[in-house]
């Protein structure tokens, strides 16, 4: 047929089904509006879900098979495949499993088709598939494939029931008639409003589409620059804790009294617990390494029967029978105390520090090693307390807050205490670590032996 | 005469003159000075209770001399 002007293959409605007229198949309206009228008439969706056939036109060459293109077709996802020779090749032939050629009666579709062009046809019922061979499409051999598409679609179509209208579709063209033509295809939409409701489709929330996509990328900005702030604020917390020490120790070097030649020394001669491991020197100024010798005796004895008499308190779980009785009788009964070491580090006069991992090397067999400072050179809250007394001066306080650190064991430490009960017993015979409350140094292991035997006496004695 | 020089976290460099009978909680009462839950040092031997309320003398310090008397705060080491 001439080229029809329908509604169904309007500008409205191809912009409302988004196919462009330039992409009919075949560049053939007649087809197009065919098939349209088909997909609507038999889809009991609204218009909009509608889904229209996918049409795949192309030439063949004599060079592939037919069962080629039809394996192609089945795994495509194309509904129609027309291949048109060009180059005057043999109509290639199908004989894949699934396929049926549409050339003998009770469909001789083929046959009807080659009245205008030689064609070969092949329809897969079960893929849901047609794959048609023809030598030149040409405007009557469209409008021959119009009238007999039932046919080939025996999925849409089964036993050939028509209606009505469908057979006056297939008279309409067969007969040339566009205005019929015409208005049977148009009757399937021709309430419906495509230009208003592809309009609707495309302006309604136009502009939130729009405000959506701004708001993540202005999210996704908004983050990527607080994690760059967050960065630089770190930078910038490091940079200002860097400072505080710098003038922590310009403060201490411009209090520090003068004429100190001797007063270090006179501390360190009196203070008999502290005693000298190691001096550095360097380009700013001069680092000693100083141990204190002092037993543990600053604890909260009420925080260590919380954790004893706890059977399930990390104390409980990780000390042996004999150790727990040892840590007993020396926190609780305060029938003895544990000798430590521990390691400082004192700069010029003007900051000082715990050191882990040291010790002088004399006291490893009178001395544990002190679990806060040995282990993680942590000052806990004396650190405080020793840059307060460097930034002003008093060297002297912060050596002897240091010692106070080294008499402290904090029970609310699970992994320090764990630590420190691991090296008892790993010096159950070897260090004699203990003083007893008679004055004797003894090796944890001895010292269990005297409370035993202590604690037997005082019953027999009553 | 005893020159006692007291330092603590609230007096720094004080000098006291003090006879021989007299103990350092009398000494850090007269400054306003609480030890409660401090570490007590005289001259680098740290004073348990006890010595806290004995005398100078029986610390053996004697007439003439200079000490230093010094207090420090009972921290704790952290906690993890």
């Amino acid at each position: 047929m001439d080229y029809i002007q329908s509604k169904i293959t309007s500008a409205e409605a191809n912009t409302f089904f988004g196919v462009e007229r330039n992409s009919f198949p075949l560049n053939s309206s007649t087809l197009e509006a065919t098939l349209r009228y088909i997909a609507i008439s038999h889809s009991s969706e609204p218009m909009e879900k509608v889904k229209l056939f996918n049409v795949y036109c192309d030439s063949f060459s004599g060079r592939n098979y037919g069962n080629d293109y039809a394996a192609s077709a089945e795994e495509g996802n194309h509904d129609i495949c027309i291949y048109e020779s060009r180059s005057g090749a043999e109509l290639p032939f199908v004989d894949r499993s699934g396929w049926t050629s549409m050339d003998t009666p009770p469909y001789p579709v083929a046959p009807f088709l080659s009245r205008a062009s030689a064609t070969n046809v092949f329809v897969n019922a079960d893929a849901k598939r047609v794959l048609v061979f023809v030598k030149r499409t040409t405007d009557k051999w469209i409008d021959l494939f119009c009238a007999i598409i039932f046919r080939v679609l025996p999925w849409i179509f089964p036993n050939d029931n028509l209606t009505d209208q469908e057979k006056a579709f297939s008279k309409a063209i067969n007969s040339g008639n566009v205005n019929a033509f015409t208005e049977i295809v148009d009757s399937v939409c021709k309430d419906y409003d495509f230009k208003a409701t592809m309009m609707r489709k495309v302006l309604v929330n136009w502009g939130s589409g729009y405000k959506d996509t701004q708001i993540r990328n202005l999210r996704s900005q908004y983050d990527d620059y607080q994690n760059r702030i967050n960065s630089k604020q770190t930078e910038i917390n490091n940079l200002l804790d860097q400072l505080s020490a710098i003038n922590t120790n310009l403060d201490a070097l411009l209090n520090a009294p003068d004429e100190e030649s001797t007063a270090l020394f006179d501390f360190f001669q009196k203070h008999k617990q502290l005693g000298i491991y190691h001096v550095i020197k360097s380009s700013s100024g001069q680092t000693l390494q100083y141990y204190v010798d002092e037993t543990i005796e600053y604890y909260d004895d009420e925080q260590f029967l919380r954790l004893y008499n706890n059977p399930s308190s990390f104390f409980c779980q990780s000390a042996t029978p004999e150790v727990k009785k040892i840590f007993y009788a020396i926190f609780a009964q305060q029938r003895g105390v544990f000798r430590s070491e521990a390691m400082f580090s004192l700069t010029n006069l003007s900051s000082l520090s715990a050191v882990s991992g040291t010790r002088c090397g004399s006291l490893n067999d009178t001395r544990l090693p002190h679990p806060h400072i040995y282990h993680h050179a942590c000052l806990g809250s004396n650190r405080d307390q020793i840059v307060s007394y460097m930034r002003s001066g008093d060297w002297d306080l912060a050596i002897e807050q240091s010692i106070a650190a080294a008499k402290n064991i904090n029970f609310g430490d699970s992994v320090v205490i764990r630590e420190m009960l691991n090296d008892v017993r790993n010096r159950m015979d070897t260090c004699r670590c203990i003083i007893a409350d008679n004055g004797k140094e003894m090796t944890p292991r001895e010292f269990l032996a005297y409370i035993e035997t202590n604690n037997e006496e005082g019953v027999q004695n009553g | 005469m005893i020159k006692v020089i007291v330092k603590t976290n609230t007096v720094r460099g004080r000098e006291v003159t003090a006879d021989a009978e007299t103990t350092p909680a009398e000494i850090f009462a007269d400054l306003g000075v609480s030890v409660s839950g401090t570490s007590v040092n005289l001259d680098g031997v740290i004073l348990t209770a006890t010595d806290l309320n004995s005398s100078l003398e029986a610390l053996g310090i004697h007439d003439g001399a200079t000490v230093n008397l010094n207090s420090v705060i009972k921290a704790d080491g952290a906690l993890r």
